[in-house]
């Protein structure tokens, strides 16, 4: 019910997948929907398939068994070209990506290869740039910059076509902290605007910080939760399953507060009305 | 475009089984590989090269390798390819041999390279790297011979893991290699090549500094300190202190 005003974006159905006929099973029979202005993300121990499942999302490997739609568009029938118009992913380490010699013409890359106009190019391109907050990198070259500017220029070059459906894999790693305010900014901009955002970390703190939507726990190649993020913030059980840290403030506050806050907002907010009522100083 | 990165790995790389190849001394695999080198460049017989590839077949399924290589040679089928095709042309063209010839010619040359490519996994998928380093060393190569050898060696599935990589990136931002237009293809490359290049020039830096680090580039050529009077003088001094210290 909570979804009915949404778009079904991704669909995920008894998804199984492996590299090799010889190779174990990487994905066991996956079920996901993923809806439009929604922040989902997906968390869970290394090598559990996390990466494995969002390369299905824009096609770049197809499943074993099950399907994978994508606008209602089967992946294993439509190239990865054609459905990244859709799905923007922006992978853990920037340089893969980088092979122009200015940041603009990175970031206009993927608009050049649909040949869009060279105006529509230059006014999509300085309008993202001006989102991101690096207008000023335009003519710098990408391997130049640093860490957490580089990663702002590849979340400018997919962003640049409106993809419907945003993955970010890992895309805290490395990152300093005003790095990481920034690109808390730029994903819940992106989800007022009605761009589903998927979220690949390990980074709980982050997590608590995003409060995303919805969390997707996975293990062993199967998902073991998809729900509310408090309920897997507050179950160290849960966490410790996949491999996960108890994130500061839901250890703090469970066992101190009635209620369950995940950001240190929240908690002091918390705080402040429990002693309210208390009426200790 | 397919990457198959796994066929590549799968046959260059050690597989643990209990056969008469794997327990064989690695210099005797290496000496095979050498013999059947030369047999290779030294025939323009098509019966005799006809044996040498039964001999490397016979070789890798008695070391059940057989399978893996022949998916690595399907693997390199379109650098074959283009290898006959060059051959052929070059010998027209440059060499000005009549087509028969030069087709003749460009069969041979390829055929002695697949036999080659093929012979490789005799020694690289039956015996451990480091059984094939020391067996290097044995041979009295130095050990700074050796060890970029084995580096190379090691280094393959990591370039090939990041050329994959670089391939979703560019392929996820809407890269097509569907296209039978050699000139968009090639086109095309350029996105994925100047990453890859420059991803593996920063791993090669990364890998040179640990390296130095860890004392492995230093050698009697690059650091030899000379004595000078000032060494001379502090040793004396020194010297001279602890001996006073020592009688007094």
């Amino acid at each position: 019910m909570r979804n009915s005003s949404r778009e079904l974006v991704i669909e995920v159905r008894d998804l199984w997948f492996r590299y090799s006929r010889d190779s174990p099973w990487v994905l066991r029979g996956i079920d996901l929907e993923l809806y439009s202005g929604e922040i989902v993300a997906i968390v869970g121990r290394n090598g559990c398939g996390k990466t494995t499942l969002i390369k299905h999302f824009n096609g770049l490997l197809k499943p074993c068994r099950g399907i994978v739609k994508v606008l209602g568009m089967d992946t294993r029938y439509v190239s990865t070209s054609e459905l990244s118009k859709y799905v923007g992913i922006v992978f853990q380490n920037p340089i893969y990506q980088f092979s122009c010699s200015t940041v603009f013409d990175e970031v206009a890359f993927a608009l050049k290869l649909r040949n869009l106009p060279s105006d529509v190019i230059e006014k999509l391109v300085n309008s993202v740039l001006g989102e991101l907050g690096i207008v000023h990198l335009a003519n710098r070259c990408p391997y130049d910059l640093s860490l957490g500017e580089q990663r702002r220029v590849s979340i400018a070059s997919v962003l640049v076509y409106r993809p419907k459906v945003l993955v970010l894999d890992e895309p805290t790693t490395g990152l300093d902290y005003r790095s990481k305010s920034s690109l808390l900014n730029i994903i819940r901009r992106e989800k007022e605007r009605g761009c589903c955002i998927v979220l690949v970390t390990h980074d709980m703190e982050f997590l608590c910080e995003l409060k995303p939507d919805r969390v997707v726990l996975m293990d062993n190649g199967k998902v073991i939760y998809i729900g509310d993020p408090r309920e897997v913030m507050y179950s160290p059980e849960l966490l410790s399953r996949c491999n996960l840290v108890e994130p500061q403030v839901p250890a703090l506050s469970r066992g101190l507060l009635p209620a369950r806050p995940l950001s240190a907002k929240e908690f002091l907010s918390e705080f402040v009305k429990m002693r309210d009522v208390d009426g200790t100083p | 475009m397919v990457l198959r990165r796994s066929s590549v790995t799968t046959a260059l790389f050690y597989k643990s089984r209990e056969t008469v190849l794997h327990k064989l001394n690695p210099l005797t695999k290496l000496a095979v590989i050498l013999i059947i080198t030369a047999a290779l460049f030294n025939t323009d017989n098509s019966i005799k090269l006809a044996i040498t590839l039964t001999i490397v077949l016979i070789l890798l399924y008695l070391g059940k390798v057989l399978r893996s290589s022949l998916e690595l040679i399907t693997t390199l089928l379109p650098m074959f390819i283009l290898l006959f095709t060059v051959c052929v042309l070059s010998w027209m063209y440059v060499a000005d041999k009549p087509p028969t010839t030069a087709i003749t010619i460009a069969t041979f040359v390829t055929t002695r390279l697949i036999i080659l490519t093929l012979a490789l996994p005799i020694l690289y998928s039956t015996t451990r790297l480091s059984d094939i380093a020391r067996s290097l060393l044995l041979l009295r190569i130095p050990f700074s011979v050796v060890l970029p050898i084995i580096l190379a060696y090691r280094f393959i599935p990591v370039l090939l893991k990041d050329l994959a990589t670089v391939y979703e990136s560019q392929v996820s931002r809407g890269l097509s290699f569907r296209t039978k237009n050699p000139v968009k293809i090639i086109k095309n490359l350029v996105p994925v090549t100047i990453p890859a290049v420059i991803v593996a020039t920063l791993r090669a830096i990364d890998l040179a500094e640990v390296l130095a680090l860890r004392g492995v580039a230093l050698s009697r050529v690059r650091f030899r300190p000379s004595i000078t009077h000032y060494d001379i003088l502090l040793l004396t001094a020194v010297i001279a202190t602890v001996t006073i210290l020592l009688i007094t």
